[in-house]
């Protein structure tokens, strides 16, 4: 009797769940690819792959899911791969910087505006180092060393228009400085730079800054949030706002969908995005990397996708690398 | 650190971990053996599997697959010419000249000898040097790397039989090289509005394309009755002379392979192509090299094999990844929740022990299973050529699909088929071109990068030691052939 | 015909100098403290022209300018079908799907091109879509190109 009483509970839950979202939501059917532009290894695909895993061993999405590496060219491979698929149910887009600033240094159209914004879900602070030896110890001695110097304070990065020259760049403007930016081929390549005492500045992202710090062989500078950490050992690094260099950015990866995806099946995924990212695993996994949660779905996200683009618009200008 | 050790191999020798070793290393021999698919990205398509693993089992078998691949590289270098990634150009070249003389057996046991040695070695460097080996690495920065690599381009020039065509081979690398993306600031070069350009042109469709394609194409010439290449057991091992020629070559192509591995901006295809210019260099006979020369094959190998084991330094002492297949090693740490970093060593020391413990390992079971093998492989020569030629082209080409998945890779390597076909045609050397295209943008990266790092003195190419010395060696190796000349003439 | 032969890779290589110095056009040689974006294509050009130049000269004393040799009339169809062979391969897969392409390819090369006998070109062909179907589809689980309208 009681159980036949819960099990009606339970029914009518379901019923009530189903009736809530009948209009707005449809599961696809079959397997499912998430496409990533970077290669195996890089952030993007590991974040697609746990999220991935999230979602297929938690059961919040039976479809099978595979992760596809369309790597190479700044991640247009998959981008061009999946906006030739218009309608498709099957396949959704990782979004990273590269698909925001390859259309404008390539000069084609914007991706953010043809595909269908699902979810921005993970976003990642930078901290700005220096070397453990050096003499400053705040961002405003290395502005003053800019000012009277410029250009001989260097900054090792990414590649060219990645996420540390955009940084770069937004540090130069607000502080009115000129700094000289040698990219590199990849992340790990630019830190063998600094790690080398080569140069003296360095972004990265919060959990690779504090393993640098704590091997003493970094010295930070200053967050690039808006507000401080709250972890011990992180709370006292002070953001470059509260020293008087305007600038806050964080970088930051999402889904979309194909043009013209159904709008039901983009909520769909949404909400699958929303529960994965609800769990302890996801949750545990975002505390340990030092990353933030913040969750923008379907129109909130292509507000803050297009408010992206547009910093990234501004900066390559700035640094006269848009076309 | 005995002790360490000791620790690392009771956690490698769990029989669970030994069966997953086993299975990394029999993955990565065979998709080693892919043309185009290679360790890292094997590793990359198999890196789900290993969700359900205990994390140190899945580094283990996922190493495993990492120098499994040099190893499984080795027999298409050798058997048909085909170098699956840039470390296997050199192999191919006598390699593949002592397959056509009926001895592909000796030039397969030679390199998993070398390989199981240099890498034994290597294996141990890390275990007992890790983090000084990391702080030399870090050493070399732009201005090393550009010496170097002009180093290896001017000593391209050197392989083949008349120094002009193989430069002519090695500018042509260079300017293929060009093609996309100013390597350093991201502007647009020479990419025709083509975005499977963007990016520029990858290694992988040119090697398949210019040795692979062509070199099927080229047999296909010959009339109807292409001869097998004939495989005489008693060729099909080795002898105690090629055992006396090589010792040293070993030796000495694990020596540069480790030292080239553990630089974060050099790799592999770095490491066997100095090993095998120096090797020349010691040799009593420079003249057979490229023409079958079984201790060119035995260093080159033995350098790939180190370097790979060597890129582990800087990836388990700083977090930065030495190569593409110590990316994805990087990955499956952090997939697995394990943070990479300079503090992994310390709290991860069960972790990073073991694994070194199953690199030992994992390197005997690829001895053990390769040396039986090699004959076997070499065997498969004996298919008449009608029927392998096809074969090649295939799987060549889905192998490049595989790669990127995408249609255009496939068609560089039927443009890049052609060019070779020309090119042997036209008795112009196909090794430079493709070295000379891995180089390109390591040179020119890191000549910009370095004068950056100088805000434009030139003479950060003289300041720094290991720089000077490096410059030195360029100028020798420009100068010596001019002087040569001049006393040639009366 | 030889001589012309032997000249070829430097005439060709001389062109593509030029080509890489006019697709180059805008792109500045020196960029602030380093060289530019044109500084390698400009010197790379410039070492294409030495070489070949350098190359006819060998060529007109008579010293090494390689041996350069051509196929014989029914090599050089059986390399060019060969290559129309590959060619259509590459425009059938997005069509057709791969797998299908590579048996007709594989069938085209053996039967017609090579005159192979009938009943191992089969079992070859065979072969190696079943390798090609297990290694690559079902086990690394590469989405190869698959019909266009299935």
């Amino acid at each position: 009797m009681n159980m036949k009483l819960n099990l009606g509970a339970v029914l009518a839950l379901g019923l009530t769940c189903t009736t809530a979202f009948a209009q707005e939501m449809r599961a696809p059917e079959g397997p499912i690819e998430f496409t990533v532009g970077s290669a195996a290894g890089g952030t993007p695909d590991v974040i697609m792959r746990t999220i991935a895993q999230i979602m297929n061993e938690e059961g919040i999405v039976e479809n099978p899911i595979v992760i596809q590496n369309r790597s190479g060219a700044g991640h247009s491979n998959a981008y061009n791969h999946v906006l030739g698929l218009p309608g498709d149910e099957n396949t959704l887009l990782t979004l990273a910087s590269p698909v925001f600033t390859t259309p404008i240094v390539q000069g084609t159209p914007s991706v953010i505006d043809q595909i269908t914004p699902i979810a921005g879900f993970v976003q990642s602070e930078l901290m700005l180092l220096t070397t453990p030896t050096s003499e400053w110890t705040g961002i405003q001695d290395m502005v003053a060393a800019a000012q009277a110097n410029p250009g001989a304070v260097r900054v090792a990065g990414g590649a060219s228009g990645g996420n540390d020259h955009i940084a770069t760049g937004l540090v130069e403007k607000a502080a009115g400085i000129t700094l000289t930016y040698i990219p590199h081929e990849s992340g790990g390549a630019a830190r063998a730079t600094f790690l080398g005492g080569n140069v003296e500045l360095h972004f990265a992202t919060l959990a690779e800054g504090m393993e640098q710090i704590a091997a003493g062989t970094a010295k930070p500078l200053g967050l690039l949030s808006a507000a401080r950490r709250t972890e011990a050992g992180v709370a006292d690094i002070p953001t470059l706002q509260e020293q008087g260099v305007d600038v806050v950015y964080t970088q930051f990866w999402g889904v979309g969908g194909p043009p013209q995806m159904d709008p039901a099946l983009a909520a769909w995924w949404a909400d699958k995005f929303r529960q994965a990212t609800e769990t302890q695993t996801w949750k545990d996994g975002l505390a340990a990397n030092m990353q933030l949660g913040n969750f923008y779905a379907l129109d909130e996200a292509k507000t803050y996708f297009a408010a992206e683009q547009d910093t990234f618009r501004a900066v390559l200008t700035q640094i006269g690398l848009a076309k | 650190m005995i002790e360490a050790l000791l620790q690392g191999f009771s956690v490698a020798m769990m029989p669970e971990n030994l069966l997953f070793i086993f299975i990394g290393v029999l993955i990565g021999q065979v998709v080693g053996a892919l043309p185009g698919v290679g360790p890292a990205a094997g590793m990359a398509l198999l890196l789900p599997l290993t969700f359900g693993l205990e994390p140190v089992t899945a580094i283990m078998m996922l190493a495993g697959i990492m120098y499994g691949g040099q190893y499984g590289g080795t027999l298409t270098s050798v058997l048909i010419n085909v170098p699956g990634e840039a470390s296997g150009v050199m192999t191919a070249m006598d390699g593949h000249a002592m397959a056509r003389q009926g001895r592909a057996g000796a030039a397969l046991a030679i390199a998993a000898i070398g390989s199981f040695i240099a890498g034994l070695g290597a294996v141990l460097a890390v275990a007992v040097i890790t983090p000084p080996l990391a702080s030399i690495g870090l050493k070399f920065n732009a201005p090393e790397y550009f010496l170097l690599a002009l180093l290896g381009v001017i000593a391209v020039g050197s392989l083949g039989d008349a120094p002009i065509r193989s430069l002519l081979a090695g500018v042509l690398g260079l300017l293929i090289a060009l093609v996309g993306v100013d390597p350093l600031t991201g502007t647009p070069r020479l990419n025709f509005g083509i975005p499977a350009l963007y990016q520029g042109i990858d290694f992988i469709p040119v090697a398949i394309g210019v040795f692979g394609i062509a070199e099927v194409l080229h047999s296909l010439e010959r009339s109807e009755k292409v001869e097998p290449i004939r495989t005489r057991l008693k060729d099909m091992w080795l002898t105690s002379q090629d055992w006396a020629a090589c010792r040293f070559s070993i030796l000495r192509g694990g020596v540069i392979g480790l030292f080239v591995g553990i630089m974060p901006g050099a790799g592999a295809s770095v490491a066997s192509l100095l090993s095998y210019l120096t090797e020349r260099k010691f040799s009593k006979h420079p003249e057979r090299f490229g023409s079958g020369a079984i201790d060119g094959v035995a260093a080159a190998e033995s350098a790939n094999n180190a370097a790979s084991h060597g890129a582990l330094i800087p990836m388990l002492s700083l977090g930065i990844p030495g190569s593409a297949s110590s990316a994805v090693l990087l990955a499956a740490l952090i997939l697995h929740g394990i943070k990479p970093g300079p503090m992994l060593m310390s709290t991860e020391s069960a972790l990073v022990w073991g694994l070194i413990a199953s690199m030992v390992v994992g390197n005997l079971f690829l001895l053990i299973l390769n040396l039986p093998m090699a004959p076997v492989f070499a065997a498969l020569l004996r298919v008449p050529y009608v029927y392998l030629a096809p074969g090649i082209l295939v799987i060549s080409l889905v192998g490049a699909y595989a790669a990127t998945l995408s249609m255009a890779t496939v068609w560089m390597c039927i443009v890049f088929g052609l060019l070779g076909w020309l090119m042997m045609k036209l008795d112009i050397p196909r090794a430079p071109l493709v070295l000379a295209l891995v180089l390109a943008p390591l040179m020119e990266a890191s000549l910009r990068q370095a004068l950056l790092l100088s805000l434009g003195s030139p003479m950060i190419f003289v300041e720094r030691p290991i720089s000077a010395v490096l410059l030195a060696a360029v100028l020798f190796a420009l100068i010596a052939p001019i002087v040569r000349v001049m006393r040639k003439r009366p | 015909m030889m001589r012309f032969l032997q000249a070829v890779p430097a005439l060709f290589m001389i062109c593509l100098a030029a080509g890489v110095m006019i697709g180059t056009a805008g792109l500045a040689f020196w960029d602030g403290f380093t060289p530019g974006a044109r500084f390698f294509p400009g010197l790379l050009s410039a070492a294409a022209v030495i070489l070949s130049l350098a190359l006819l000269l060998t060529l007109q004393r008579g010293t090494d300018a390689g041996r350069p040799e051509l196929p014989d009339a029914p090599g050089a169809r059986r390399v060019l079908a060969a290559m129309a062979g590959l060619v259509t391969l590459a425009l059938l897969i997005p069509v057709i799907g791969l797998l299908p392409a590579a048996g007709l390819f594989m069938l085209f090369l053996l039967l017609v091109v090579l005159r192979a006998a009938l009943l191992p070109s089969l079992l070859t062909t065979a072969i190696l879509l079943v390798g090609v179907e297990v290694i690559f589809v079902r086990w690394l689980a590469v989405p190869l190109p698959a019909p266009l309208f299935q």
